[in-house]
Order: C-alpha cells, then sequence, then structure tokens
C-alpha cells in the first residue's frame, strides 16, 4: 500500500458486531422514535452501513400515531412481495396504533398477515371487534408469533354489537383446531385490554384458556363482564385452566371480580415460577389469598393489590419482603420485563 | 510485578499486573500461562493507541470487575441508557482523538476484551451520529457514497416511515 491510494475510512473496517454495537448504543429511552430518523439517515450513508441500519430499524418499528402507521402500511402493502423488501427484517410489529374494525378489514388483515413477514416474533393488534376466525388466519400465516397482544374487542353471534360477525360457536372444526395449536405455542399472550364480554365472547375465551400451553409465560387475562347470563366461564376457571395448563407462568395479571382466593390458591400449588402477579381492583381477593400466593411462590418480587380486599398490614409487609429477598437474590434479573415495551 | 506489552511497532510497556487484568484477555493469559516475564507482543495494536489503552486501564483499574454473565447482558441490551458518559471517559474521548484514533480504539478495546473501554468508544460513536443527515455522516468519517441513484432512491423511500420524525 503507498502513501497516495486513498486511504480506506477507518469505519468502514469496524467489523459487524462493533457496528451493530455502535447502532444499539444509538437508541434513547427519553424520545423512542428519535432513533428511527437516525438510523434512517445511517441507511442511507453507504453500501456497507445500509444492511447493519436496515436490520436495526426495521427490527421493531415504532409506529405511535396513526398517520405513520398507515404511511408504513401502504409502503408495507406495496412493497412486501420483493424478496429482498425490508420488511423480511421485521420481528415486532405493534400496529396498536391503526383501529381495525371488522368485517370492514378482514379482507386487509388477511392481506397483511400473508405477505412474508419471515421474522415476526411479536405482533400487536387493535381491533373491535376481532373475528376469531381472522386471528386463527393471521397466527397460522405468521408461523414464529409467540408474543401476542390484542385490544379492542372480540366475539360474535346475535348481539346487537356483533350481529355482523357470525358466532364464535359457528366455528369451522379445522380453523378451530389450527388456532387453539398456534395459542398453545404462545409465550405471552396480553389480552388485558380485549372485552369478550359481549355476543358470545365468553366462548372466545373459553377457546383461549383452554388452548393455552406450557411454553406461556406471560399472560394478562381478558375483560369478561357478564353479570346476567349465566357463562360457562368464570375468572376463576380462566385462573384455574392456566395453572394447570402453564406451569412455566412467571406474570400474571388477573382483573375480574369473580378471581376469588380459589384461583390464589391453584397458582400457588401449579405455577411456582410466578414472579409478577397483577390483582388490582379484584375485590374478590383477600388477605388470606394472598398469603397463600407468596408461600406457594418463592420467586415472586412484585404483587399489585390495589382495589383488593387484601389490603391489610401484614400483607404489605410480606409483600415488600418477598421483593425485597427476591431483589437481592437476582439482582441482576431485574428489569427484564416479559411484555413488549 | 509488572506486566511488559510490546506493540505492533515494537514499543514496550511495563505496567502493573492489576491494570493489564483490565484486559480480559491479558487476565486469561496471565492465568494461563502465569508471569513469565517476557514481553507480551500485541501485533494487532500500535504503540500510540495501547498508550491511550493503559491511559484508560490506568485510570479505572480500581473499579469492580463485572460477572462474566452480567457483562453479557449489558453487552447485549440495546435497552441500557446511551448518555451516560462518566466525565473523565468523556475527555479521555475528546482529548485530541481524531475519529481515525477514535476507531482504533474500539477496535483495540474489542481485541484486548475490554468492555467498557469498548462500551465507551461505541458510545461516543453512538453520540457523534445521533440526529445527523446521511452527508453530514458521510463527511465526519470520510465515506464515499456508493450507492446508484436508484438505490439511494429504493431505501430512502422503503424509510420515509422513519425518517419524517
Amino acid at each position: 500500500m503507498t502513501a497516495q491510494l486513498p486511504t480506506p475510512s477507518p469505519v468502514s473496517e469496524l467489523p459487524p458486531e462493533i457496528f451493530h454495537l455502535i447502532l444499539s448504543r444509538i437508541r434513547d429511552p427519553s424520545s423512542p422514535t428519535q432513533h428511527q430518523k437516525t438510523f434512517a439517515a445511517c441507511a442511507l450513508v453507504s453500501r456497507r452501513w445500509a444492511p447493519f441500519a436496515q436490520s436495526a430499524l426495521w427490527e421493531a418499528p415504532i409506529l405511535p400515531t396513526k398517520e405513520r402507521a398507515h404511511a408504513f402500511l401502504a409502503r408495507h402493502m406495496a412493497e412486501m412481495q420483493h424478496e429482498s423488501s425490508p420488511h423480511q427484517l421485521i420481528r415486532n410489529l405493534d400496529l396498536t396504533a391503526v383501529r381495525f374494525a371488522e368485517p370492514e378489514d378482514t379482507a386487509y388483515l388477511h392481506r397483511l398477515a400473508s405477505r412474508g413477514m419471515k421474522k415476526l416474533r411479536g405482533l400487536k393488534l387493535f381491533a373491535d371487534p376481532l373475528d376469531p376466525r381472522t386471528l386463527a388466519f393471521i397466527l397460522h400465516a405468521c408461523k414464529d408469533v409467540v408474543d401476542l397482544k390484542i385490544t379492542g374487542s372480540s366475539g360474535g353471534g346475535q348481539s346487537r354489537y356483533f350481529y355482523h360477525l357470525p358466532p364464535v360457536r359457528n366455528m369451522d372444526s379445522g380453523v378451530l383446531s389450527s388456532l387453539r395449536v398456534r395459542l398453545s405455542q404462545l409465550r405471552t399472550l396480553d389480552l388485558g385490554d380485549l372485552d369478550l364480554s359481549r355476543g358470545d365472547g365468553a366462548t372466545l375465551a373459553h377457546i383461549v384458556t383452554t388452548s393455552l400451553g406450557p411454553p406461556l409465560r406471560g399472560f394478562a387475562m381478558p375483560i369478561i363482564s357478564t353479570s346476567n347470563r349465566v357463562q360457562p366461564l368464570r375468572d376463576d376457571t380462566i385462573a384455574g385452566q392456566l395453572a394447570k395448563q402453564c406451569p412455566n407462568l412467571q406474570v400474571l395479571v388477573a382483573r375480574g371480580r369473580y378471581v376469588t382466593d380459589r384461583s390464589l390458591g391453584v397458582l400457588a400449588r401449579c405455577c411456582a415460577r410466578l414472579s409478577v402477579v397483577d390483582l388490582t381492583n379484584c375485590p374478590g381477593i383477600t388477605a388470606k389469598g394472598v398469603m397463600t400466593l407468596l408461600e406457594g411462590c418463592p420467586l415472586l418480587s412484585e404483587v399489585q393489590i390495589r382495589g383488593t380486599t387484601a389490603n391489610d398490614n401484614l400483607v404489605k409487609c410480606s409483600i415488600a419482603r418477598a421483593a425485597l429477598v427476591r431483589m437481592m437474590a437476582v439482582r441482576r434479573r431485574r428489569g427484564g420485563r416479559i411484555f413488549g415495551p | 510485578m509488572p506486566v511488559i506489552l510490546q506493540a505492533s511497532d515494537g514499543q514496550q510497556f511495563p505496567i502493573e499486573k492489576n491494570v493489564a487484568e483490565r484486559s480480559m484477555l491479558l487476565k486469561n493469559m496471565l492465568e494461563d500461562v502465569g508471569d513469565a516475564g517476557d514481553p507480551i507482543p500485541l501485533p494487532n495494536v500500535s504503540g500510540s493507541i495501547l498508550k491511550n489503552v493503559i491511559e484508560y486501564c490506568e485510570h479505572h483499574k480500581d473499579d469492580p470487575h463485572f460477572a462474566a454473565e452480567e457483562d453479557k447482558e449489558v453487552f447485549e441490551s440495546s435497552r441500557k441508557k446511551p448518555d451516560d458518559i462518566d466525565e473523565w471517559d468523556a475527555n479521555f474521548m475528546k482529548a485530541g482523538k481524531g475519529n481515525e484514533e477514535l476507531f482504533e480504539i474500539i477496535l483495540a478495546a474489542n481485541y484486548l476484551d475490554i468492555k467498557p473501554l469498548l462500551d465507551l468508544g461505541c458510545k461516543t460513536v453512538a453520540n457523534m451520529i445521533k440526529g445527523k443527515t446521511p452527508e453530514q455522516i458521510r463527511e465526519m468519517f470520510n465515506i464515499e457514497n456508493d450507492f446508484t441513484p436508484e438505490e439511494e432512491d429504493q431505501i430512502r423511500r422503503e424509510n420515509e416511515w422513519a425518517a419524517d420524525a
């Protein structure tokens, strides 16, 4: 090499892992979308920079506003069929900003799911209402999705809210079994903001809870407030089923007036790995249940009891003590949240 | 007993053992081979860069060592605070160092396996890139734009949703 040759920029000699490390340092928690702009700029620097910046940018697109999400989806629909499209890089996709409603958006959701997001593992959707058949289709098309969050409502049948969605119980048996298989593979399922009280949503809740399987680490219960009709499913039933099928559960968000100490008893017996349990606004819970849970689950570090009847000092002290012991034992594990940010 | 490091250009640096042990590579080497007293050749690191690296290690010689596992977690996590650079570290990175030197320090830290220094270097570069336009980045690091106009346009359109923050 002679001195006359233009020296290559030292930045082009950096090995890929250092490139990734530098780009990972660009994320800034205080302004959650600013890094995307920087990644987009980096992608335009040179051929060598482009693939690193593209994968950093597309791994988990953040689409906080409706406009941005729509712009993203428009591009998505137009480009995705190309093999080289960066949509292939998406691992986590949060589309909560887009308000889907079926049956108007059914065709759109089908097209969206069937266009090769091969690496997709985490999906967040808003749909009000959502047809469980569409959910089955999405989970079938996106085979590697293991983290799912659904917001909105679901159900079907003759209710005035759902006259346009066919009843859940009429679901084709092939579709139903495919839905069950995929649900049993999920790692986290967040239905905390999904309303299943209308139509025959409770039937769907029953299908979901009886399908969940051993891989499940995190679960947030759907909203089911059926007060008048006789329903096959009470919140205690959900917790009971969950405990039997999901021994590896670590995070549980329970909601509803039918969650009682009985649920906590079953959980304490079956789910030894529970570390976070949120019982906010479960008036059926008493101090006795919480103590049972604390005794049965040695890894518990966080229990929320606001809005329960377990508000006595002994319980609070025990919770604080459990949190402290756990914090000292595995301090560095803290912050490993199971639901995405 | 000092450890002697020999840079690629033959320069030798006698340093204390606990300074050398900031580098996992040297730490493991000293544990395996024992202290023979011979100079340790570092063919990938030049004398001027090694001097900088030693300066950093001298300053941080009393820092607690991270557990290996924890180190790995910090290393791989993308959600750590990116901006919290210690004042001495910030000055160390700034003091008369060009980009070339900065990248060579990063490479040396990578080679010698000094995680905190590698991390510091990457944070420093990340902070330089943040909020810049492609043109500014190219100019800063002396990078040639080797895209065809079509390629450039393609990427620009793909990323339109992210660019207008």
